[in-house]
């Protein structure tokens, strides 16, 4: 007791000396800015006589870097026509340190917060980088790691060059190396295959080979499974049905997880992986159910009401509750329940068509596609349907609005992608999570459907 | 007579029995088909009252914060006539109640200095009178009234939104959720005297912002005559951002 009276009076005393006789003013929050950033174009620190296409490696090498460091939003660069010094007379450490090395006050000067300086040589059908990175005020190199990889991981090494930078600056992991999976025509037909590439499209894979109709590929949180829907042929019943896949990433194996008469679809790992949750409509009108992997043991989890379509399972980080779509009101709707089927919510009231929910990695925020009257737009909002927002309104060439659909939110939920039509076929576009820099990923005329992240990134 | 009514009596009898054996075949019927064939169970949702709201629209980018080195000599632009599109506000011009509540106060002060005037040449007067020893003297006591509360709140107002106007995080310092307590030193003009931390943040960047935010800040409003004392020798806390 005579502790805690203690205390108590030192609080008091504390507080009081805060308190009284003096002005406290609560700034509140600050606005943001973005940090001024200098990348110099990297210098070769080889034998040119050696390696013919040097040019080429450092350009993609640096191409990919900056691309990374310019979709994170945290920079402003620096036109390099403002730098004060020549970067390929100085060196890549600071002088007094290095002689002959860089000056911060030209950095400085400026108003350059960060600066990169990388060199790269090819050795041995290697390429080996040198990476620093300064924050100037400081004076004080934030990040100096060498990278060594084959000359035909370039983007690789970038990737990770770019992590690490962002690792150095917010203490988190960056997503370059990250991974996503899609649906295609990529291959110039009528069908429609899943692919996995890197976030930036690179690296394409085609997983499938149905020569048919595929949707909504989904990752299991350990990034081996990809579980997507395609359309077969049933033999003996002589009809097409909507049956639900896995495709093993490292192994190349494929399992028929379930192929209940009807519809087999929109598939979602729990955070756990031991659950999926997906459509089936075997009974008339599609439900969800709760399904082991192995698609051997499966429970009911909603039933109707009167009928009514329940689609696009999407369960949230921490695995307790679902946000799916249902037309059970007369519109379709997003709506939340709990992963046993319980307490079922309405969330959007407001638009016409309401579909496909997705959640942010932090559980905060779910995202969905809205139609309220002549297209649809990517829309956020908190869990429990309040503070939303419209993150796209780009129209196309011709000033109609364009279809904005089938968001995925990044690993670390700063960014979206998403399918717009815009520029005519179907491309994936991403944008910050507020709203700001609508910008294209992929730059050719096929189409593409349902972008899905994979959160879990490389060590 | 009789006869004809113990007949009436006998067939109403017998038509009530009929009537109830055929209602309990009907529930029997029922009861048996419920349940050896049940039906789904019928789900009753709470109702839901569904206005028409349209979806909202985007927000707009805000403006980005001006880089340092975009700092430049401002040449007078020449003025643009054309009228900046705002939505109408509707706004309630209280400036007259203002000014009256001032006067009022302004007033009610003068009283109040009369009264004190008063009061001390009474003081004066009994001064010889009873001999001051500790405990039976008043004190004025530091709380603010009228006219001083309002130049008080007024000032405080508008440091606030003069340092908040120069108070920017990058985005990747500004996640990480940190606190500083800086406190500011300012002469009867606004300018700094002196600064520095009650409680840094720990993070050498952001302390840095913080005191580059102060920096910037300089000069800060003018205080009014009676807190230029306070703000000059116990100067302003400043929490940022609380």
């Amino acid at each position: 007791m005579k502790k805690f009276l203690l205390v108590f009076c030192l609080l008091l005393i504390w507080q009081q000396a805060y308190s009284q006789g003096q002005l406290y003013i609560k700034v509140g929050e600050a606005n943001v800015k973005k940090s001024l950033l200098a990348v110099p174009p990297f210098v070769f620190v080889g034998s040119p006589a050696l390696v013919k296409n040097y040019k080429q490696v450092g350009q993609d090498l640096y191409n990919v870097f900056y691309n990374d460091l310019d979709v994170s939003s945290y920079f402003q660069f620096i036109n390099q026509a403002a730098y004060l010094e020549d970067v390929a007379s100085v060196g890549l450490r600071p002088k007094p340190g290095e002689p002959g090395g860089f000056d911060f006050a030209n950095w400085s000067k400026i108003g350059a917060e960060f600066l990169v300086r990388t060199g790269f040589k090819v050795d041995g059908g290697d390429i080996v980088v040198d990476a620093y990175v300064y924050h100037v005020p400081q004076a004080k190199a934030i990040l100096t790691k060498s990278y060594r990889g084959k000359l035909n991981e370039v983007r690789y090494v970038a990737h990770t060059y770019a992590d690490d930078f962002i690792k150095a600056l917010t203490g988190q992991k960056g997503w370059f190396r990250s991974k996503i999976a899609f649906i295609s025509d990529k291959d110039g037909n009528r069908w429609k295959e899943v692919y996995v590439s890197d976030w930036d499209t690179f690296g394409v894979k085609k997983i499938t080979n149905h020569r048919s109709i595929t949707v909504s590929p989904a990752w299991s949180p350990d990034g081996k499974t990809v579980l997507y829907t395609a359309m077969s042929y049933h033999k003996q019943a002589k009809t097409n049905n909507h049956d639900l896949y896995s495709y093993e990433i490292y192994t190349g194996k494929r399992f028929l997880i379930s192929w209940y008469k009807g519809i087999n679809t929109g598939a979602s790992f729990d955070p756990s992986g031991k659950f999926i949750y997906l459509t089936i409509s075997q009974d008339g009108s599609p439900d969800l159910y709760r399904m082991t992997p192995d698609g051997k043991e499966r429970t009911r989890l909603t039933n109707g009401p009167l009928n009514a379509l329940n689609v696009e399972p999407a369960v949230s980080p921490d695995g307790k509750q679902i946000a799916f779509s249902s037309n059970r009101s007369g519109q379709p709707m997003i709506y939340i329940m709990n992963t046993d089927g319980t307490n079922v919510r309405r969330l959007t009231i407001a638009g016409k068509y309401n579909a496909t929910p997705t959640w942010s990695p932090d559980g905060k925020r779910i995202a969905f596609s809205g139609w309220d009257s002549s297209h649809f737009d990517i829309f956020t909002m908190n869990p429990d349907g309040t503070r939303m927002e419209r993150l796209t309104d780009a129209p196309k060439k011709n000033g109609k609005p364009s279809n904005n659909e089938s968001p995925s939110f990044s690993p670390d939920g700063r960014q979206l992608l998403f399918i717009s039509d815009r520029t005519g076929s179907k491309q994936i576009f991403m944008v910050n999570a507020d709203g700001t820099r609508e910008r294209r990923v992929t730059f050719d005329n096929y189409n593409y459907n349902s972008p899905r992240w994979l959160w879990k990134i490389p060590d | 007579m009789n006869v004809r009514t113990d007949e009436n009596e006998i067939q109403f009898k017998r038509m009530l029995v009929i009537s109830l054996a055929f209602h309990a075949a009907i529930v029997l019927v029922f009861t048996i088909q419920t349940l050896i064939f049940p039906t789904d169970n019928i789900e009753f949702h709470p109702a839901i009252r569904v206005d028409l709201v349209g979806l909202p629209q985007k927000r707009k980018e805000p403006a980005p914060v001006p880089a340092p080195e975009e700092k430049k000599v401002e040449v007078p632009a020449p003025k643009i006539e054309k009228p900046v599109e705002k939505p109408k506000e509707i706004k309630i011009d209280n400036s007259k109640a203002r000014t009256d509540a001032i006067r009022k106060l302004k007033n009610m002060q003068a009283l109040e200095n009369l009264k004190k005037n008063k009061e001390a040449e009474s003081e004066k007067k009994t001064e010889k009178a009873v001999p001051q020893y500790k405990g039976n003297v008043i004190s004025p006591g530091t709380a603010l009234r009228g006219l001083d509360k309002l130049n008080y709140d007024d000032y405080l107002s508008a440091v606030h939104g003069h340092v908040h106007k120069n108070w920017n995080l990058p985005e990747w310092l500004k996640r990480l959720d940190l606190k500083a307590i800086a406190f500011v030193k300012v002469d009867k003009n606004g300018y700094v005297i002196e600064k520095g931390f009650r409680q840094p943040s720990g993070n050498l960047e952001f302390d840095r912002l913080v005191i580059e935010t102060i920096e910037m800040s300089s000069p800060f409003p003018a205080p009014p005559d009676k807190m230029q004392a306070l703000v000059g020798i116990d100067g302003i806390t400043l929490g940022f951002p609380e």
